[in-house]
């Protein structure tokens, strides 16, 4: 298991750690996003989304559920946030959609025990001030391991973004 | 207006279908009439028509001498007016002009009003083809002319044209517009499992969402939240309640609508999935409803002379989005939301001020206590120019106040909070909303999808929009919401348009609202 923490100083600065990481993901990746209301588990999402070509403003997908998005590997944007019991996520076809391939981002993804997959990465968001929060990297298995610690490495160069600490194997 | 005669075209096969499909236990599929009406030569195909609206059809196809009748067929109320003689009789004079010296055609056995048309045209009974229709072991009845290069039969079916002309001119009210056909709508876009049934686009004869009816008590199942599989246990009976209290069988019905998107998929698939399954077994056309129109056709419910040109603003928990209406069936997005739409913005805030979720309507009636001035929200996007919106920004806002308040110790007015926020939200969608009918010039404003529930909302929209000349629509209470009864009403005017659904449809999951005015054009 790994942890990293990053802080990003401004809504850009999110999204475009969100673009720093579209180019590491591959189709059958899977994002954990958590945090509370307006953490910015959407702003990141589109950050992902406009770098994997994502042409359109991505909106929140909370009352539709899944939105999924065209892209160089299209984007599952999942929002669990609606769903009040694990037994939905049957019925939303969860794991199915994840395994289908694309890159999946989902919103709330930690709400239930049974939405996070074996090689997880969790990014928990907190704000800690107005424009300012806080991204505390959890990553699990080997995929998401080798993808938390390139995407921090990829978030070095990101004005208004800092890394708090070194991974902590 | 009498009746005429003229070439079918392909924007006339959505009408010949309908008719088809009502006239013939097999009727042909719209690719066979394509193929006819798409054909180089050797073809005729007609329609007889009156005031824009298609009674009948019938043609063609020539094989050395002989004209093959290969399909005829009248709308059923405009039968027995001479118009299957009309056709027959221009289709006769076409023949001629190909160059054919007889028609033939083969007919069911048992159609005996057909038989004694195609006769009183000339034409004799010369063998039969037995288990000719398949479906019904019925045999054919192979009929064949005289040569109508004679003089006489020339002038014979000349005589019959004009007596169908005639016969037209004694009914002058035959075909004064559409008839008025029962649709049963069915919606699975998202949450609710709906059905209603209307008669004409305008007369709602019930109206069911499953998450209104006590299903528990009636059919022992459970209320579908989310689900799909939710959707898939209540459709079956939330179809047959809808059907029971309209008091009519799936055999009174001219059609299906079913809204196709936009929508989580794995819940639009069951409506679609469910709506052709009935289409196949009962014969009935499908019709395909986008929700968004769907939402704005709820408007006519409560005001029955909206006409577009107009601007329509759907609000809901999905969706915020303007939309220039310059004609129904055409639709021009102006703007929708970059982030979050206005009804989760409520619902969001509702619950950031622990009221919980959804409250966005507990919200909104707490807000009738508070001050709208209290706290200075930002109105994102309001100058912005264009017609987008963005409502993330001031969940922050509200994020960032309460935690500002906590943090110095005070207590939050939480009317104070909820009419400063609501008051932020409605300016920007009045602005816009009155920006965007006063440029596009239109008449009619028309507010849809559940925010429009708001009773500040309205009445903002009333108020600014009547002073500039626009009148303003809002869709009775209960139809603001998910339900079928927009569907039905958006789908009779999509199939009395020849719209049509087809067995290999798929719900579309991001269907968007201005593709589909494209495929109406085709
Ligand atoms: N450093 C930052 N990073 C991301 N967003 C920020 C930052 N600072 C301020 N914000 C604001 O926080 C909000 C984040 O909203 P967003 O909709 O992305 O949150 P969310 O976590 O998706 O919320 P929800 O739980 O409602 O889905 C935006 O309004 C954004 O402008
Ligand atoms: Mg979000």
């Amino acid at each position: 298991m790994t942890r990293y923490a990053l802080r990003t100083s401004a809504e850009e600065a999110t999204v475009a750690a969100g673009r720093a990481l579209a180019p590491l993901l591959q189709s059958g990746d899977v994002i954990l996003l958590s945090g509370d209301l307006g953490a910015g588990k959407t702003c990141l999402a589109r950050g992902i989304a406009e770098g994997l070509g994502v042409g359109h403003p991505v909106t929140s997908p909370t009352f539709n559920i899944l939105l999924v998005h065209p892209g160089r590997v299209f984007m599952n944007h999942f929002d669990l946030y609606r769903l009040d019991s694990p037994l939905q996520l049957e019925d939303i076809d969860y794991w199915g959609t994840l395994e289908a391939g694309g890159v999946s981002v989902v919103e709330w993804g930690d709400r239930f025990a049974e939405s996070i997959p074996e090689d997880r990465l969790i990014v928990a968001m907190t704000i800690t001030g107005d424009e300012e929060r806080l991204f505390d990297l959890d990553a699990c298995g080997g995929r998401s391991e080798r993808l938390a610690s390139a995407w921090i490495e990829a978030c070095s160069s990101i004005a208004g973004a800092t890394l708090e600490g070194g991974g902590q194997p | 207006m009498s009746a005429v005669v003229r070439d079918m075209t392909p924007a006339d096969i959505g009408a010949v279908l309908t008719i088809e499909n009502k006239s013939f236990p097999s009727p042909w599929s719209r690719l066979m009439f394509e193929q006819e009406v798409y054909a180089e030569s050797g073809r005729a195909w007609l329609v007889v028509e009156h005031d824009g609206v298609v009674l009948g059809y019938g043609g063609l196809a020539l094989l050395d001498e002989a004209a093959h009748v290969m399909n005829l067929a009248v709308r059923a109320d405009c039968r027995h007016r001479g118009l299957g003689r009309a056709l027959l009789a221009h289709l006769a004079r076409r023949a001629r002009g190909m160059g054919a010296r007889h028609l033939t055609l083969e007919v069911r056995e048992r159609n005996r009003s057909a038989m004694a048309l195609y006769e009183a045209a000339g034409l004799k009974t010369v063998g039969v083809r037995p288990g000719y229709y398949s479906e019904t072991g019925e045999h054919a009845v192979v009929m064949w002319s005289d040569d109508i290069t004679h003089p006489g039969e020339e002038a014979r079916l000349e005589e019959l044209w004009n007596r169908a002309e005639l016969d037209l001119e004694a009914y002058p009210d035959v075909a004064t517009g559409h008839s008025a056909p029962l649709v049963l709508g069915i919606e699975t876009s998202c949450d609710e499992t709906a059905a209603a049934v209307m008669r004409g686009g305008t007369e709602l004869l019930s109206s069911v969402i499953a998450s209104q009816v006590d299903f528990h008590a009636r059919f022992g199942g459970v209320v579908p939240e989310i689900a799909s599989r939710k959707h898939t246990e209540a459709i079956v009976a939330v179809v047959q309640e809808a059907m029971e209290e309209a008091g009519a069988t799936f055999g009174d019905l001219d059609a299906i609508a079913v809204t196709h998107g936009p929508g989580l998929i794995g819940a639009l698939v069951v409506g679609v999935a469910y709506a052709k399954g009935l289409s196949l077994a009962t014969g009935l056309p499908l019709v395909g409803v986008n929700h968004l129109e769907g939402h704005i056709f709820a408007n006519p419910f409560a005001n029955d002379d909206v006409t577009p040109p107009l601007v329509a603003l759907v609000v809901s928990g999905g969706h915020t989005s303007l939309v220039h209406v310059p004609e129904w069936g055409v639709y021009h997005t102006l703007g929708e939301t970059l982030d979050d739409a206005a009804g989760e913005a409520f619902d969001k805030v509702a619950k950031v001020l622990g009221l919980g979720y959804p409250g966005g309507p507990v919200l909104s009636s707490l807000a009738e206590e508070g001050d709208p001035a209290a706290i200075d929200f930002p109105r994102a996007m309001l100058r912005s120019g264009d017609y987008a919106f963005s409502l993330s920004g001031l969940k922050t806002a509200v994020i960032n106040h309460i935690r500002h308040e906590r943090e110095a110790g005070r207590e939050i007015h939480v009317p104070d909070l909820a009419a400063s926020f609501q008051q932020a939200v409605i300016d920007v969608q009045v602005t816009k909303a009155t920006r965007a009918a006063k440029e596009l010039g239109v008449q009619w404003f028309c507010l849809a999808g559940g925010v429009a529930a708001n009773k500040l909302l309205r009445e903002s929209l009333h108020e600014t929009l009547s002073a500039e000349g626009v009148r303003v629509s809002v869709p009775p209470l209960d139809l603001c919401t998910d339900n079928a009864a927009m569907i039905a009403a958006a789908g009779t005017w999509r199939f009395l348009r020849g719209e049509r659904l087809y067995l290999d449809a798929e719900a579309v999951a991001d269907l968007r609202l201005d593709a589909d005015d494209a495929s109406l054009k085709t």
